[in-house]
């Protein structure tokens, strides 16, 4: 397998990617598969010679799963969200131990109290995330103003 | 360095206030329940590269990979003059050949950037 230089002088026109299930698929009209279907102008998988790679040649974005905690101090223990979602996992986790507390509690009172309690920080939660989420995390932030056309 | 940048330790001290009692290991898994819940909203943006392979169509994003992808949003290519060009999205997402060029999870090695 060899590594070899990208030949694309502008992929824009060439590239096409799509989706299907959990992979990305890649495709381009440029080079000759050899086949009616895969010849020049027509899309087929990228053509750079058998066991050939361009190396770091597709670069993605995407919205990403914040990475698993595993252990509760040192390494494993960051939480991988921005800070200002912070007070909103810490919400959704009292809220969820509340809950449960709430189920075992053996005097209703108590478990009331504690259910009041759990709805309250899942009410926090929601607020943070799905309705400020966005919001709290985009570094645009900041008071908007509003500039009036000059009518003269 | 951010006012607060909590880690699990600091997380859990604040549960054991409002919930006295709870072990260490009940409250990392609701940590990771409420990390997969705040994953369904687009706050978390990252990149990540692989290398281009001859004759490969398709790349895996499935779970077994060293990137968790929800939603993709923008796809680049490598261009001669060693930048990145945005390539557009397929609307029909299929093309006239089926190839059967496998996408295993072995076949594609992702790096987070």
């Amino acid at each position: 397998m060899a590594a070899v230089s990208s030949s694309y002088k502008d992929p824009n026109n060439s590239f096409v990617w799509w989706i299907e299930g959990d992979r990305i698929a890649i495709a381009t009209s440029e080079g000759n598969g050899s086949t009616s279907e895969t010849n020049q102008g027509k899309f087929k998988p990228v053509q750079i010679g058998s066991g050939n790679t361009i190396t770091a040649g597709l670069v993605i974005s995407y919205y990403a799963e914040p990475a698993k905690v595993t252990s509760i101090q040192g390494t494993g223990s960051t939480i991988d969200i921005d800070n200002s979602l912070q007070p909103g996992l810490i919400d959704y986790v009292k809220a969820k131990a509340l809950m449960d507390a709430a189920a075992s509690a053996t005097e209703p009172t108590l478990a009331q109290i504690k259910m009041a309690s759990a709805q309250q920080c899942m009410a926090n939660y929601k607020e943070c995330v799905r309705r400020y989420g966005m919001k709290k995390t985009d570094k645009v932030g900041g008071t908007r103003q509003v500039v009036p056309s000059d009518l003269r | 360095m951010a006012a607060i940048e909590f880690n699990a330790k600091e997380i859990y001290s604040r549960v054991l206030q409002a919930v006295p009692g709870v072990s260490e290991n009940y409250v990392i898994n609701l940590i990771n329940e409420a990390l997969i819940d705040m994953g369904r909203y687009p706050n978390q943006i990252e990149n990540a590269k692989t290398d281009l392979k001859h004759n490969q169509l398709w790349y895996a994003l499935d779970d077994g990979e060293d990137i968790t992808v929800n939603k993709v949003f923008r796809c680049t290519i490598l261009n001669s003059s060693g930048e990145y060009i945005d390539i557009p999205r397929l609307s029909q997402g299929r093309i006239k050949q089926f190839y059967n060029e496998s996408s295993t999870s072995s076949n594609t090695a992702w790096t987070e950037i």
